[in-house]
């Protein structure tokens, strides 16, 4: 088999917040696709998404600019676009159906790039890191290259409010994603509910008491181990909140993992390897557990 | 004489766009992190805009032509939103 | 029921796809006030007291086929737009009594203490933010008829 054909290819796009205040995302990614056989590509050239709230309403035409500005990097390398972050995956599939299906924006979109000799031209997929994990690489392959599992873990999963936008599959996947890996699926009554990003800047108290603590306090209650989630603004968002809603006799002291990292210690990844030290709430008993399963 | 006008950012936004307009990027990159990626074997700036001066550059002027700076009230002097 | 013109648009909510995140009050706000404070939305988001699981009800203008708030209102600020279907208040005329907050089932109209006038929803110029921004696609803008059809369904009915 030529390298071709064992490795599958992805132009990564990293986001801001994983690269900034999560790079042990970044580096469970990583050792997580080498393993699986995908090579990743660097999108040198990427801006930021730009975020799906703050910087579409502040302005819409640079948002969609910039976004189809970082799609075309991958248009012209001919490169599908991987993404972890719910936020970069909203904000360059909803820029990119919007450049596919009116061509007076994308002309003026690319009116603005021509001059930096690029196009867009809606040429490549957009993955969630779900559907990469899930469908690119594939169920099978996954099962078959684990060196261990979660073994029963409890794991609360926080699927974002940015996939369960209509018709998405993504929730049934992540789920499948966890058991497949041994997790035990922790179905709380706040799953739904919203972590508290988008009020955050503007309404920080609503944010942290109405949202996160509503939830962290109902994930508690239902016997999690932890929180399992992809996108890392849900991650910020919880581990700021335990942090700051824990009091001498109201402890908040619940890991949260990017399955990623679940992935990679099942791939066979140390913890120093791969940095989970740096979480600001502690996952030592979780990975502890994880390491001791065989 | 004439006077201008504050940002029409609101406050909550204001740190965000900033870091758009400054940074290419809404969030910043502390050299805490910068340390700590290198620790991990990752490059110790992220391949992207806060990588390359040229990538910054390209979106700035992206901002300038679709009027995005003078619509905020961007100053670039100062490199901040007009208060 | 009147016929209306088929091209009249509404917005209709789903409760089993919102999570609660605000963010379409905030665009609202944005939109109308230039200011984040989504107490001043014209959309709200509530808790479903009823509900175990956590769900929520939209509290927003339906630019009613008869609006209350219009009959209620003692100076005409209140205009039914025949073409639209839209409910629009004459900032010019309203002399804030609040009557139409009073006579709207949902007390939709809310008094703006910057303006001193009674603000609501005016559809954004046919483009609300509210569902532009909805991070699920739990708002959605419809056709008025096909709302008529798709509600009852909703509600446990035909
Ligand atoms: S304000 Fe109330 S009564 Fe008036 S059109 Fe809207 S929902 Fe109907
Ligand atoms: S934006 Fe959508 S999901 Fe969020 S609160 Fe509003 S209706 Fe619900």
């Amino acid at each position: 088999m030529s390298i071709q054909q064992k490795c599958k290819t992805i132009m990564m796009f990293w986001g801001c917040m994983i690269p900034t205040v999560e790079p042990y995302v970044e580096k469970a990614t990583r050792y997580s696709l080498e393993k699986l056989d995908v090579k990743i590509i660097e999108m040198y050239e990427a801006t930021c998404c730009p975020d799906p709230e703050i910087s579409r309403t502040m302005g819409i035409d640079l948002w969609r600019t910039l976004a189809g500005r970082n799609i075309s990097i991958a248009n012209m390398s001919k490169n599908n676009i991987c993404t972890i972050c719910n936020g970069c995956f909203d904000t360059l599939t909803k820029v990119d159906s919007e450049l596919r299906e009116d061509p007076r924006l994308s002309e003026n979109v690319n009116n603005v790039l021509k001059r930096y000799g690029m196009e867009y031209d809606g040429s490549s997929r957009i993955y969630h890191m779900i559907e990469l994990l899930h469908d690119t690489v594939g169920v099978d392959k996954l099962k078959s290259v684990i060196d261990r599992d979660l073994s029963g873990l409890k794991c609360a999963p926080q699927y974002g409010c940015r996939i369960l936008r209509e018709k998405s599959d993504l929730k049934v996947k992540f789920d499948r994603l966890i058991t497949l890996i041994g997790g035990e699926i922790i179905h709380t009554k706040t799953e739904r509910l919203c972590c508290g990003v988008p009020a955050m800047y503007s309404n920080p108290d609503f944010a942290l008491h109405q949202r996160a603590e509503v939830k962290l306090e109902d994930i508690r209650e239902a016997g999690a181990d932890c929180i399992v989630l992809f996108c890392p603004a849900c991650a910020e968002r919880f581990e700021r909140a335990e942090m700051a809603l824990t009091t001498e006799d109201n402890e908040f002291n619940i890991s949260v993992l990017n399955y990623l990292e679940l992935l990679a210690l099942c791939l066979g990844a140390l913890p120093e390897e791969i940095g989970t030290h740096l979480h600001r709430v502690p996952v030592d008993q979780v990975v502890g557990r994880i390491l001791k399963a065989k | 004489m004439k006077k201008k006008l504050p940002s029409p950012v609101p406050p909550p936004f204001q740190a965000a766009i900033t870091n758009l307009i400054n940074q290419g990027q809404i969030q910043s990159l502390l050299d805490f992190w910068i340390d700590e990626r290198a620790g991990l074997g990752l490059p110790d700036r992220p391949p992207s805009a806060y990588s390359s001066e040229k990538v910054v550059q390209q979106a700035q002027e992206i901002i300038k032509e679709l009027g995005f700076d003078k619509r905020i009230k961007f100053d670039w002097r100062e490199k901040r939103l007009r208060t | 029921m009147s016929k209306v013109n088929p091209t009249q648009e509404v917005i209709v909510f789903d409760p089993e796809k919102c999570t609660g995140c605000t963010y379409c009050m905030i665009a609202c706000t944005f939109k109308h006030h230039q200011s984040t404070d989504f107490e001043r939305s014209f959309i709200r988001i509530i808790d479903d007291p009823e509900s175990p699981k956590v769900r929520f009800i939209a509290i927003h203008c339906a630019h009613c086929d008869d609006p209350y708030c219009l009959a209620s209102c003692p100076v005409e600020a209140i205009v039914k737009d025949v073409e639209s279907g839209l409910v629009k208040f004459n900032t010019n005329r309203c002399i804030g009594c609040m009557a139409c907050q009073i006579a709207c089932p949902i007390s939709n109209p809310r008094f703006d203490r910057e303006r001193r006038v009674m603000l609501k929803c005016d559809f954004c110029d046919g483009d609300p933010q509210c569902v532009k921004f909805c991070t699920t696609g739990a708002l959605q803008k419809m056709m008025r008829e096909e709302a008529r059809k798709e509600f009852p369904k909703r509600l446990g009915g035909e």
